[in-house]
């Protein structure tokens, strides 16, 4: 169902997007919800903010990663720092980023723009998708009008949904990243900038697929947990 | 340069990569896929193309072959379908995830184009792969009954009885079963092994009471073997534990058990039946016919897995045996010798490392104070053992080192005079002539005589710096075929035009190294890898210098064995002489990395006793 409104609410905006990247992005076919996950792109995406609140909030750093043919593919792998439009403030000290990195980087227009390019025809998992969808989104409404319509993979949700399917759910399981790592047996990472989350998220990803249904198994109305 | 920091940190820890430059670890990384394998999950199957450079992130993987057989098991940081992507070959190994398992596929052709700009990456693959193929050599076409598994020979469930049974219910068991070893269980588990034997033996012959528990009798925690264990190991382990019985296991658990008499299924072409074979016969025609077998066993076993020390191993075996037949045949026409003697092996057999072609070398000491006219004695059986060895296909030694002749033939004193004044009055041609003296072994007779002349050399030799000084000189005749840049510099004329000889440019560096480096550290061992572990554990060689040198004669031996088995199997006589043309570019670079080691060494060798 939510595939379907999906589709519709593309297709509305593609009438009134007739030129720019979120034109081809709109008018990119997406795959359907019973595609095979093989069969299926994802971005996985992680941004570093300046604050926790999506209305006020600028991007500082966003990193991501291609699942394609059920494999994390790094050539397709990219950073981007985002020169803000205010000083970094406190989130500084959280992702180790200072004024001066910062200013080094890139206008956000200029990279939304990018991500909006790679997300086309794909579909995009992050990890607690709240705030970042929620950003992106205000991005794409201040750029082109609406938020930005597309399926979305919460690796956070999708394991509470599995949890609480089979009754699994507990209130001391932590759902934070690299808990859920070390539950679906993936290595440590040291590192914690936009990139190394990404792929962390990539490959808990492809090994929840692996470990529930298996890939061969696993559709992609399965896996989408919002929009 | 876009960095990926955990994937990079990753990929510069690993062995090979380290040397890589940031640039060149980030082509590495942008050029990576990242798969999750569930635990028991295939990742490629036998045959499959690969195109990758796989390497185990997390988790564990393992390679069986086309048999089933674990190759390997391979943790965090291992690498394994890199034979594939260096050979452009399909995969030769079915890799399996025995745990959850992340595993970075990188780009084959990215990988090789690394390696072409970095040695150390070069090298250390290079290396991997030898060890590898060396594990499992590829060519497994033939496969002879020495191959046959020993629970492949298991031919019923075991027959057990509880240890609590008496001595007359298991003897009741036992026939009524027809078994002629009963094994004793505790529950489930095998405590020990009773056999007609023991019966008689333990119990009759000593008076023992058949109402004894059998655990009083049984001979107690058996010798087993894993029923993976090729048939050839189990015969071996019976025979050199005197045993005619041995249980056989499967995951630990009692499978069977397999007596002598079930290796008499097996066919006869069995390297074993040769050597027993040969020593019944009365008559020279009779070893030489015996002998016969001889090409085609080997060539079983090369096929078979041996490598070039097990092989060296057994044609040696089989010269020895063959020899010892031939003196025995001689003393029964000539009568007893006059006075103590030995007959030593020198050279290649003298070192237990003879190939399918050798000639023989050889010679006889014989006490000092023999009796008038003693020689004609050791003349007449000389002729015997060396026309017979020659008629059994080991050709006359072209250099007349044998006991024919008289020079070659004489008492301990005159030996110690001989090696006196090789070692103290060294001349280059003389000692060019006698190295393969020092390679000497007593075959047949009296051991002391031997033993008296060996510690005679060792005290002589070892502390004499100006004569090893001169071995190592004369070592240096033979050098492996590298040029200046690193091409193979091959024979220019005669019939082996654009050949390399494994044997003088390949083995006969290192076997002289080895045996300078084993006489300077005044160690007399016989073999070239046990020289090389005396000169290592007596400070001539360092541990690495060692285990180099014998990675490098390994892998020089197994290609010698390959090529002269296809040289058999065309029905030609086996050479030395490999065509470099003939080999995969990548054995190319591994022989050359090979030869390398050999030169290394042999400069290590030349800067050791200071000779330009």
């Amino acid at each position: 169902m939510r595939m379907l409104g999906l589709a519709l609410r593309r297709r509305w905006l593609r009438g009134k997007h007739s030129e720019s990247p979120f034109a081809e992005f709109l008018s990119a076919p997406l795959p359907e919800s019973g595609a095979p996950f093989n069969d299926c792109e994802f971005v996985c995406l992680d941004i570093e903010t300046t604050g926790l609140d999506a209305k006020t909030a600028d991007l500082l750093s966003v990193g991501w990663v291609v699942i394609r043919n059920g494999r994390v593919d790094l050539s397709t792998s990219e950073t981007h720092l985002i020169r803000p439009e205010n000083d970094v403030g406190d989130s500084a000290s959280v992702h180790g980023l200072t004024d001066t990195q910062v200013s080094r980087g890139k206008d956000q227009a200029l990279v939304f723009s990018r991500v909006v390019e790679v997300l086309t025809g794909r579909i995009l998992v992050v990890h607690h998708a709240g705030l970042d969808k929620a950003l992106l989104d205000r991005l794409c409404t201040a750029r082109f009008g609406p938020a930005l319509p597309l399926p979305v993979v919460d690796t956070l949700a999708l394991e509470l949904r599995r949890q609480q399917r089979r009754h699994h759910v507990s209130e001391n399981q932590s759902l934070r990243l690299g808990d859920l790592r070390e539950r679906y047996n993936l290595p440590y990472y040291q590192a914690h900038d936009c990139l190394v989350d990404a792929i962390s998220t990539a490959e808990l990803l492809i090994a929840m697929v692996a470990t529930h249904d298996g890939a061969d198994n696993t559709r992609l109305g399965q896996l989408v947990t919002g929009t | 340069m876009n960095e990926i920091p955990e994937i990079e940190r990753f990929l510069r820890m690993l062995p090979g990569f380290d040397g890589l430059d940031d640039r060149e670890i980030n082509t590495a990384a942008r050029a990576t896929e990242i798969a999750y394998y569930r635990e028991g999950s295939d990742i490629l199957e036998i045959g499959a193309t690969n195109q990758k450079l796989n390497i185990v992130r997390s988790g564990a993987v393992e390679l069986r072959d086309s048999e089933g057989d674990l190759v390997i098991r391979l943790a965090e940081g291992e690498s394994f379908g890199f034979p594939s992507v260096m050979n452009a070959s399909p995969a030769r190994n079915h890799s399996r995830a025995i745990e959850d398992t992340l595993v970075y596929h990188v780009d084959g052709d990215t990988f090789n184009n690394l390696r072409r700009g970095n040695t150390a990456l070069d090298t250390f693959y290079i290396r991997a792969l030898s060890d590898r193929l060396l594990q499992k050599p590829a060519a497994q076409t033939f496969r002879g009954a020495a191959d046959a598994s020993v629970g492949s020979l298991i031919g019923r469930q075991p027959v057990t009885i509880a240890r609590t049974a008496t001595i007359a219910e298991t003897a009741q068991a036992m026939v009524s079963q027809r078994v002629s070893a009963m094994l004793i269980v505790d529950d489930e588990e095998m405590v020990g092994i009773v056999t007609d034997r023991d019966i008689r033996s333990r119990v009759v012959a000593a008076n023992r009471s058949v109402d004894e528990p059998v655990a009083s009798i049984m001979t107690e925690s058996p010798i087993t073997l894993d029923a993976d264990a090729l048939a050839y190991s189990a015969a071996l382990v019976m025979m050199q534990n005197n045993i005619h019985h041995l249980p056989i296991t499967a995951d630990g658990k009692l499978a069977g058990m397999v007596s002598r008499s079930d290796f008499m299924r097996l066919e006869t072409e069995h390297p074993l039946y040769l050597v027993s074979d040969i020593a019944k016969q009365t008559t020279a025609e009779g070893i030489v016919k015996a002998c016969e077998r001889l090409p085609g066993l080997i060539l079983g076993q090369i096929e078979s897995d041996a490598d070039g020390e097990q092989l060296g191993q057994f044609i040696t075996t089989i010269t020895d045996t063959v020899t010892r037949q031939l003196l025995r045949i001689a003393e029964r026409e000539l009568g007893p010798a006059p006075c103590a003697f030995a007959w030593i092996a020198m050279g290649s057999q003298g070192r237990f490392e003879q190939s399918a072609k050798s000639d023989q070398d050889n010679a006889l000491v014989f006490e000092d104070d023999a009796p008038d006219g003693a020689d004609a004695w050791f003349e007449q059986a000389a002729g015997i053992v060396n026309d017979g060895l020659d008629a059994c296909g080991y050709v006359y030694c072209p250099g007349d080192v044998m006991a024919s002749n008289l020079k070659w033939r004489q008492p301990l004193g005159q030996w110690k005079k001989y090696f006196h004044k090789w070692i103290t009055v060294p001349e280059e041609k003389a000692l060019m002539h006698a190295n393969i003296f020092f390679d000497l072994r007593c075959v047949y007779g009296d051991q002391h005589l031997v033993d008296a002349l060996k510690s005679f050399i060792v005290e002589t030799a070892s502390g004499n710096e100006l004569f090893l000084a001169l071995m190592t000189k004369n070592a240096m005749n033979y050098q492996p075929p590298l040029g200046f840049f690193r091409q193979f510099v091959l024979d220019r004329a005669g019939e082996h035009r654009n050949t390399l000889d494994l044997k003088l440019n390949g083995i006969m560096p290192i076997v002289e190294i080895a045996r300078i480096r084993s006489l300077a550290a005044g160690q007399m061992r016989i073999s070239t890898r046990n020289r090389l572990k005396a000169a290592a554990a007596g400070g001539e060689l360092t541990d690495a210098d060692a285990q180099n040198l014998i990675d490098a004669l390994d892998f020089i031996e197994q290609l010698r064995l390959e090529h002269q088995s296809r040289q058999m199997h065309a029905g030609k006589k086996p050479d030395n002489h490999l065509a470099p043309a003939e080999l995969s570019p990548l054995v190319r670079q591994n022989l050359k990395a090979a030869f390398s080691q050999v030169r290394v060494s042999q400069q290590a060798l030349k800067n050791r006793f200071h000779i330009q």
